[in-house]
């Protein structure tokens, strides 16, 4: 036995100095990788983000700062968080990310206190912020710190496709937010006018398919804002308002397209479009209100590619008259992780000084189709539109930020299990032909209300 | 007497060569599960959500699972499933395997292994997608069937028409026990084997003895393969209550509409990764482990008189 162990002991030892043969040589290169400090940049999975980072940021960051490696992370964005929080738990490195990727949003992790205080770094190297559109800079300061730099921004908006318009022979929507014409009774007219088939999801054309995001923004359009004064500004709420008169007639009001008017798909046909490739990248709806993305979403659809079209782009329609606030707005920011500090905070820093330099942003940009946040720059993504005048695109898109406020699923502490309360709840009522708001909603709002003061108790909110 | 006599040395070395070999696996065991478990059954007593140390707070996590309505639904769902999908699982693997144990049919291996085949991806994203896509109730394929048969306004008057599957809370759970027949290759492989086992003279002395093919099933067969019966049953049972990426991805991460496919390991998966609640989501771990521990006892003492074991001791495999 003793001899049979020796010769298992021999062979391993053999296969141990092979291995050892194998390994690269230690010679110049290998010296010159030790001499790279590593940071680890998290991104999300995305067609056309990914190659940009791969073969553009990452490329000229490392030339510029050869002795930086930048280990790049790609995760698919549901998971993003759960990796993240994994990754902070274990104690691996993790230095530069977005927030608002999945998981709960730049509020929780602010209120864990996941981020970096950027501003005593701003303010040692000078740094000039006035780049920046103010508002959206603002969005990520709280208390006078500056916890992360937004490198996209975009308002929530209606998307049309002008070449059903023009086959039928009907006026484009609007560019200007102050247009008072431009009411959901008109948008619902014109939907009507659009729609041929509703009852056939194999051959119909739909005139309105209604996706503002998250599902309580709806009631924005109706002058019915939910929540209380101070809940964007400090993440919490006691409470929202889903049974106000307005609110319920939002709800209603996106429920009667489905069932009562019969111009926009059901929840199935929408699961169904969108696994098609996207339902207003199938050119089978008139229009979309939904979010910014698509701006970037959407541009792979162009007259020249096959099944492509010319689309434009509109205010969200006013539900109330005068309503203040329609627009959903979403910024996405880079940020540090907390409790970085010396070379490894310095190499963050130095990484994100140069993902927001003005070259940056604009390969950014170029790349992605996605709106900047640097005033400079704008006036260049206005260009990128084929279809759509540059100064129509101007206007429309400046128009969500005076008419608008950031998503509260960057704002409200514990997006996720409010989001998941509500998208519950209404659930059923949207796929209900006979749903009826205003028996439905006070159920939601206490749910929410609920989730609301769970979430401010285990952060030790107190709301005196 | 034989137990005072030296062990002979081939069976120390045998012994020793045991040990070395799983000793790999008893190491990952303990430093890879038997770390974490607990990890997690300290973590319940305790408020931890990543970014600070864990605080202790004692029973209030178990307390506040009682008091959690959210609970009580996705423990529901989660029943449900497993009342539905376990028994069903069971009757359809072994009738495949009892269709696929026949003497005398051409390709019987092909047929075996095209039946099995399914089973490599049952639970994947890929069949959650591709499930999603055959409910779907405006351009899924069971649906367009359905029409055919009864008509777009359904069978009148029953009023019999194409279910809303995973859109209509009522017929969620049943859409998921449908999805989970797609893997029943497994346990039909588990039953193909117990078939062949059953010796052939029990079944000549029954045919003698006048049993028709039902009383032969009945009376030879079920007894006979009552132990893997039981073995599907059990390890089913503990699969169903686990469920996790079919709920996940055909409800993206919601558990609707109105918490229908809310099952219980998906939302311990969003309290923990999703809402940062560690400490409660291993409450929910650790009392998950308790329902199934005591479900696995009840039907180990309950099979005692049903389950036919050949050499006594068997049953103490299980």
């Amino acid at each position: 036995m003793n001899r049979r162990l020796l010769t298992w002991l021999g062979l391993l030892a053999v296969l141990s100095v092979v291995l050892a043969a194998c390994a690269a040589p230690a010679g110049d290169a290998g010296a010159e990788e030790s001499m790279q400090r590593e940071i680890v940049w998290m991104a999300r999975t995305n067609v056309v983000e990914n190659p940009w980072e791969q073969d553009v940021a990452i490329p000229a960051f490392e030339a510029a700062n050869p002795d930086i490696k930048v280990n790049l992370l790609i995760v698919d964005q549901p998971d993003i968080a759960v990796k993240r929080e994994a990754m902070i738990a274990a104690g691996e490195p993790l230095h530069v990310w977005s927030p608002n990727w999945g998981g709960n949003g730049f509020a929780s992790d602010r209120v864990r206190g996941l981020l970096h205080d950027l501003s005593p770094l701003i303010e040692r190297d000078g740094l000039d912020t006035s780049v920046f559109i103010p508002e959206v800079l603002a969005i990520y300061e709280n208390e006078g710190r500056q916890y992360g730099f937004p490198f996209l921004t975009t308002g929530s908006y209606t998307f049309y496709n002008m070449d059903l318009f023009d086959a039928a022979g009907v006026e484009y929507p609007p560019v200007s937010w102050d247009d008072e014409t431009w009411t959901w009774d008109r948008a619902l007219a014109i939907a009507q006018e659009l729609t041929v088939n509703p009852d056939d999801p194999m051959n119909a054309t739909y005139g309105w398919v209604e996706g503002i995001w998250p599902a309580e923004a709806i009631t924005w359009l109706f002058d019915a804002f939910p929540w209380p004064e101070d809940a964007f500004d400090t993440g919490f709420a006691q409470s929202i308002d889903f049974t106000s008169e307005g609110a319920v007639k939002a709800f209603q009001s996106r429920h009667d397209l489905t069932y009562k008017h019969k111009v926009a798909p059901d929840a199935a046909a929408i699961e169904g479009l969108s696994a098609l490739g996207g339902d207003f990248q199938s050119g089978k709806v008139a229009m979309k209100t939904t979010g910014g993305w698509g701006w970037w979403v959407y541009s792979p659809v162009t007259p020249d590619v096959e099944g492509g079209f010319c689309w434009g782009v509109a205010p969200l329609p006013f539900g109330a008259p005068g309503a203040p606030t329609r627009a959903v707005i979403f910024t996405d920011p880079w940020v540090i992780t907390a409790g970085m500090e010396g070379q490894e905070l310095e190499d963050s820093w130095t990484f994100i000084k140069y993902l927001i330099s003005e070259d940056a942003a604009r390969a950014y940009m170029q790349a992605t189709n996605t709106p900047p946040t640097q005033h400079k720059l704008l006036e260049e993504w206005y260009q990128q539109f084929g279809c759509m005048d540059p100064a129509d695109v101007k206007d429309v898109y400046q128009g969500a930020f005076t008419n608008g406020l950031e998503s509260s699923n960057h704002l409200m502490v514990g997006f996720d299990e409010l989001n998941s309360t509500w998208d519950n709840l209404l659930g059923v009522f949207w796929s209900d032909p006979e749903g009826d708001a205003a028996s439905l909603l006070p159920d939601v709002e206490a749910a929410v209300g609920e989730a609301l003061l769970r979430i401010a108790e285990e952060e030790d909110y107190s709301f005196e | 007497m034989l137990s005072i006599l030296p062990r002979p040395k081939m069976a120390r070395n045998e012994a020793l060569w045991f040990w070395l070999f799983i000793s790999p696996w008893i190491v990952g065991l303990i430093l890879f599960r038997g770390g974490p478990i607990l990890a997690s059954l300290a973590l319940s007593f305790t408020e931890y959500n990543v970014a600070d140390p864990p605080s202790p707070v004692g029973f209030e996590n178990y307390a506040r699972l009682l008091r959690d309505d959210i609970f009580y639904k996705s423990l529901k769902v989660s029943g449900l499933y497993t009342l539905m999908a376990v028994p069903l699982g069971i009757v359809v693997s072994l009738l495949m395997a009892m269709l696929l144990n026949q003497k005398g049919v051409p390709f019987l291996g092909v047929f075996r292994t095209l039946y099995y085949i399914p089973a490599l991806v049952a639970g994947s994203v890929a069949v959650a997608l591709l499930f999603q896509w055959l409910l779907n109730p405006s351009f899924g394929i069971i649906n367009f069937l359905i029409s055919r048969f009864v008509g777009e306004e359904g069978l009148v008057p029953l009023g019999l028409s194409g279910p809303r599957w995973f859109f209509d809370p009522n017929w969620v759970v049943p859409s998921f026990v449908l999805m989970s027949l797609w893997g029943f290759g497994g346990s039909m492989l588990i039953y193909l084997a117990g078939l062949q086992g059953v010796p052939t003279a029990l079944y000549e002395a029954a045919r003698i003895d006048g049993a028709g093919a039902f009383r032969r099933f009945r009376n030879v067969t079920l007894p006979m393969i009552s132990p893997v019966i039981l073995f599907t049953f059990i390890t089913g049972m503990i699969g169903s209550f686990q469920i996790f990426t079919p709920a996940y991805i055909v409800s993206g991460g919601v558990g609707g509409p109105a918490y229908a496919s809310m099952f219980y390991v998906l939302y311990l998966y969003l309290n923990a990764f999703r809402r940062y609640r560690f400490g409660f989501a291993s409450t929910q771990a650790w009392f998950l482990f308790i329902i199934i521990l005591i479900l696995t006892i009840i039907a180990l003492r309950a099979s005692r008189s049903a389950v036919y074991y050949e050499s006594p001791g068997d049953d103490k495999m299980i």
